[in-house]
Formats: C-alpha cells, sequence, structure tokens
C-alpha cells in the first residue's frame, strides 16, 4: 500500500513529466474530488466540469507543492471552491433546489470517509486479484444483480449446489487472509492519508 | 474512523461487491483527470488566480456577481490581469499596461487572439468551452493564467 511517501514519489515524478505517475495521483485523488461534488449536489455534467478545472490546475500547480501532505487539502479547496463557481455562477446545468444558495461547508471529517471507502474498495481489488481463478468465478457470479442461481453456479463452474455455501465461506476466508487486506485491516484504515487530510 | 467489519462473511461481500462494481461516470472523469496531464507546460510563467468575485462571500461582491458580471483577477509578480465576465463576452485590462497579443484557450485549443490597446485593455467573445485560460504573448515574454471555470 502506498504511503505519503508514495504520494510524494508519485508528485515527483509527476513534476518531472511522468505521464504514469499523475495517472496514479489522478486514481487515488478523483474519490475525493467526486464526493465533494456530490455533496455540492452537482450533476454529471457539472462534476465533470469542476473534475476537469480542478486537474488541470493541479497540472500547473504540482512543483508549488513541496509538501506533498499539503495535496489532499488542496485538491479539497480548489474542488470547493470550483464547486460555489458553479452554484453560484448560475451556469449548472440543471438547476437544483434554489433555497440551497451556498452549502454548508464540508467538514474535513467527512471528507475523509468517501475517500477510505475509496481505499477500502482499492485493497479489496488487490487482495481478490490474488484469489484462485475457482473463488475468483465463483464469487463474480454470486454478485450479479440479479443473483446467479445455485443451479446456474453449479453448471458454470462444476461445483456441486451442496458445496457452494461452503466454498463461499472458504474463498471469503482466504480473501480475508491474503496479506494486504491483513495490513489494511491492522493499520485501522489507511493511517496515511487520514493523518495527511487530518 | 471505523475499522472495516470484514470479520463478517455478509458485510466483507458486500463491501467486495461495490468494489468490483464498474461506474462508467468515474472511468470518464479519470480519463479526462489522466488527459489534464497533456495541458503541462513546462518553463511558463504561471500568472494565478487570486481574486474570483463568485468566491468572495462579501455582500457587496456576492449582488455584485447576481449582476452576472463576474471580477477575476490573475497576478504574476507585479504584473496583473483584470477579467471582467460578463454573457456578452470578456473585457480585460493588463497593468501596467502592456502591448500583449491575447490568446484565449480551452481544453481543445486556441480559440481566439486579440491584441491589447494603449491602456492595456481588450476585448473577447464569451468563451465557447469551460475551463478556458488566457496566454498573454509581450514578446518574448509569455504570461499564462491558471485555468478559469466559467
Amino acid at each position: 500500500m502506498e504511503d505519503n511517501g508514495g504520494i510524494a514519489l508519485w508528485v515527483d515524478a509527476a513534476v518531472k513529466g511522468d505521464q504514469s505517475a499523475w495517472n496514479a495521483l489522478v486514481r487515488r485523488f478523483l474519490p475525493l474530488v467526486v464526493s465533494i461534488a456530490r455533496r455540492h449536489r452537482l450533476h454529471a455534467a457539472d462534476t465533470a466540469d469542476v473534475s476537469q478545472t480542478v486537474w488541470l490546475r493541479l497540472v500547473e500547480h504540482l512543483d508549488d507543492l513541496r509538501d506533498p501532505q499539503a495535496l489532499p487539502k488542496w485538491i479539497a479547496t480548489v474542488t470547493r471552491n470550483e464547486c460555489l463557481r458553479v452554484i453560484r455562477s448560475g451556469s449548472r446545468t440543471t438547476p437544483l433546489d434554489d433555497t440551497i444558495e451556498t452549502p454548508p461547508r464540508v467538514p474535513d471529517a467527512d471528507i475523509d470517509e468517501p475517500l477510505l471507502r475509496h481505499e477500502r474498495g482499492r485493497v479489496l481489488r488487490e487482495a481478490f486479484a490474488t484469489l484462485s481463478d475457482r473463488c475468483r468465478t465463483l464469487l463474480a457470479l454470486m454478485m450479479t444483480d440479479p443473483p446467479t442461481s445455485y443451479a446456474d453456479i453449479s453448471v458454470r463452474t462444476g461445483m456441486r449446489i451442496g458445496s457452494i455455501g461452503p466454498t463461499r465461506i472458504r474463498c471469503l476466508a482466504k480473501l480475508r487472509a491474503t496479506p494486504v487486506l491483513q495490513r489494511f485491516i491492522e493499520e485501522g484504515g489507511d493511517p496515511g492519508v487520514a493523518a495527511a487530510l487530518g | 474512523m471505523s475499522l472495516p467489519r470484514w470479520d463478517d462473511d455478509d458485510r466483507l461481500f458486500a463491501d467486495l461487491t461495490e468494489a468490483l462494481r464498474p461506474d462508467p461516470e468515474m472511468e470518464d472523469l479519470r480519463r479526462q483527470g489522466e488527459q489534464a496531464f497533456a495541458w503541462r507546460t513546462v518553463d511558463r510563467e504561471l500568472a494565478a488566480l487570486v481574486y474570483d468575485s463568485l468566491l468572495d462571500d462579501g455582500l457587496l461582491a456576492r449582488a455584485r456577481s447576481r449582476a452576472e458580471r463576474r471580477i477575476v483577477t490573475f497576478q504574476s509578480g507585479t504584473l496583473r490581469l483584470e477579467l471582467e465576465l460578463t454573457a456578452d463576452g470578456i473585457v480585460g485590462q493588463v497593468t501596467p499596461s502592456a502591448n500583449a497579443v491575447v490568446q484565449l484557450t480551452g481544453a481543445g485549443g486556441v480559440q481566439e487572439e486579440t491584441g491589447t490597446d494603449e491602456t492595456g485593455s481588450f476585448v473577447l467573445d464569451r468563451p465557447l468551452t469551460s475551463p478556458v485560460r488566457l496566454h498573454v504573448i509581450m514578446g518574448d515574454h509569455v504570461l499564462t493564467t491558471d485555468w478559469l471555470g466559467l
């Protein structure tokens, strides 16, 4: 799991022109941008406008950010300002409730939650990728909406219906036991980002 | 901060399901964010956004922004670029006044180009896209503004 040292390396590499390091920063902080836009009740087109402005501006300010710990706050501040700009300029694509002129400031503690949810997602995807084909196939079939019937799962995996439930339990136990998940649980989420936001 | 409750199978499975669900809107935003890197300029003089009437919480400023007249200031050292944005377009002024070519650029490229008059003032049409930025070209000296959402 990358920590703030990782973010510092990405910032440094992006300043030197490394597109993949920039992409990593976008992937890492896009959930923060989107969560703030959603709190301001912006629709998709306005969120895209805000998001694009944030990234374009960050590209030019990356080398001013000597302290990478300041990056989440920088992004949060610019995003909030852009959301207010959209709301106040009347340029938003879908008029919303006019009585909400200025949404309350988002406390930093609230910004934590979507970002940590994103972190959980990232860790879970990483752990899932290390499971056996059998486990990944079974769990993926069970995730469909509407759910795949045990009979269908049995046909598609060759598993007996009676062993599907126990196999799911074993696969989830393996997922829980992966080093990436264990580390995440032991560290209590992502202290690196929490500290940066705190 | 709450720890993920992953000792429970159903909770773990629900979080995993959410984590693996593709989100087309996020994918579009991610691509757009990644493409922003192509706009990175090197060795440029950046004029930072230092004032925006839309973000000014003073009552007077709010009244002004309600009148659909937005004032924006960019600054780099002693050079200032003031813009007034209305439904009709942009009126701008470079101070100290300079004989300059002013380019309005969107994420798709240059939209309009004009020159300053003897007072450093210039007029541009209403931008076609958002965000935009200006390049103020004064001989060898080019001033580039922050990106501005409209």
